[in-house]
């Protein structure tokens, strides 16, 4: 079976975000730049590109792990509805990986690396997902026997309901949606950079994981948030968007002076380095608590 | 392999268009800054930051400030319509040099472009090649 939503969205994404700038144009909420708004679509035009050309490298893995499935899942109403809310999972396991590991930190820094939070920044998309090899997570999917194509339309519709939430056209969804539903309230939180802000809300579809797993941070109404990443970007190149964290590690690797600093280089959360002189973000957290403790001592 | 060329071709016209759209909606922002908004914004960047001194380029994009907490030297400098912070210790920068009234900043981040920052006066300029060398 070959039917790819992301495909079929991609007219209604253009008229989306089209949408979206003439609102943000008369009605002034939002913000849109045209460098940063052509650096994004050029990111998600070569994601394409770059999916086109490496996505053997997933077939091929998923025909290394599927010979020793447990059982072969057929295609139906319900295991596309299973499948669905099993990926959503395992979209989360990466994404907090994304966050927490530098190595999957490097590719996932790309759309993460605009100041700006619009439907353009949807598709803001990494190009070094070959490098990473994230897939890994959709093991345990293959081997419980949910066949190939499955995955890849779950996880295309995954990707094309993550799109409308990257928007501050919306302010808060019904109670009800926000209390299950990934929306653009949540996501909002998951791209700011303030402090109390940092490493939540990394659901796809179901916010339900980051309130289960401890995650969860509401917008603060007092608190707008600011977009991008602890050390923004300069630039709006996109061969240096897309891969100047992979040029951060190997720069961190020639300079490395025993096992624990490539380890650490590699595997510790972004920011880490040997002598503490950079900032995770649980120190930059830390660091504004304690700040705001001094402030304000009665709170 | 024709029609993926088509496909190609009309994706690539497809974000020209919205860009131009962009364009035509909302025009090339600049961003400009005052002594206020730079610490504003560093104090978003860095949790405490305490201003010290401080010294806005003639252009009004770009400003150098001093946490008076540690003597720390930031940069903050507009990049579309919006600003990116740096600290400018010795690590970060690559070269450091003064050109009259103007800065030239080098950095050892290479996502960061190289940066002249024109101020008013010479003196100014001297006072923070000075700073710069000490932070």
């Amino acid at each position: 079976m070959h039917f790819d939503p992301t495909q079929l969205a991609t007219p209604a994404f253009i008229l989306l975000v089209i949408a979206e700038m003439l609102f943000v144009r008369y009605a002034g909420r939002g913000r849109y730049e045209v460098r940063d708004m052509a650096t994004s679509l050029i990111m998600g035009f070569g994601s394409v590109i770059f999916g086109t050309v490496f996505g053997f490298i997933f077939v091929w893995f998923a025909h290394l792990v599927m010979p020793y499935r447990l059982m072969t899942v057929a295609w139906s109403v319900p295991a596309v509805a299973l499948c669905f809310v099993l990926d959503d999972f395992t979209y989360y396991l990466w994404h907090r990986s994304a966050h927490r590991i530098r190595w999957f930190w490097a590719e996932h820094v790309t759309h993460h690396s605009s100041q700006h939070y619009n439907l353009s920044t949807a598709l803001r998309q990494p190009w070094g997902g070959f490098l990473t090899i994230g897939f890994v997570f959709k093991a345990p999917l293959l081997l419980l026997g949910f066949p190939l194509g499955m995955l890849a339309f779950v996880g295309g519709l995954n990707l094309v309901y993550q799109f409308w939430i990257h928007t501050e056209a919306i302010g808060k969804m019904p109670r009800w949606f926000e209390a299950v539903m990934n929306t653009p309230s949540h996501h909002r939180v998951h791209h700011a950079t303030n402090a109390r802000y940092l490493d939540s809300n990394y659901a796809g579809v179901f916010i339900v994981w980051d309130k289960l797993l401890g995650t969860f941070v509401e917008e603060d109404e007092a608190e707008k948030p600011r977009y991008g990443i602890v050390k923004n970007l300069a630039t709006f190149n996109p061969f240096k968007v897309a891969f100047h964290e992979f040029v951060g590690i190997a720069k961190d690797l020639a300079s490395a002076r025993s096992l624990r600093d490539v380890v650490g280089y590699i595997f510790a959360p972004p920011g880490w380095s040997p002598d503490g002189s950079r900032e995770t973000s649980d120190a930059i957290k830390a660091r504004w608590a304690q700040y705001r403790n001094a402030q304000s001592p009665a709170e | 392999m024709t029609d993926q060329l088509l496909y190609l071709a009309i994706s690539l016209a497809g974000v020209a268009g919205m860009v131009g759209l962009c364009a035509l909606l909302f025009g090339r922002a600049v961003a400009t800054l005052d002594t206020r908004s730079a610490t504003q914004r560093l104090s978003c960047d860095v949790p405490g930051f305490r201003r010290g001194n401080s010294a806005l380029s003639a252009d009004c994009r770009s400003a150098i400030l001093e946490d008076a907490r540690n003597g720390a030297v930031y940069l903050v400098t507009a990049r579309g319509d919006g600003f990116v912070t740096r600290r400018l210790g010795r690590s970060d920068l690559k070269t450091a040099s003064r050109d009259g009234a103007a800065l030239a900043l080098r950095f050892s981040d290479f996502t960061f472009p190289a940066a002249t920052i024109a101020f008013h006066d010479e003196s100014v300029a001297r006072d923070w090649e000075a700073r710069m060398g000490r932070a």
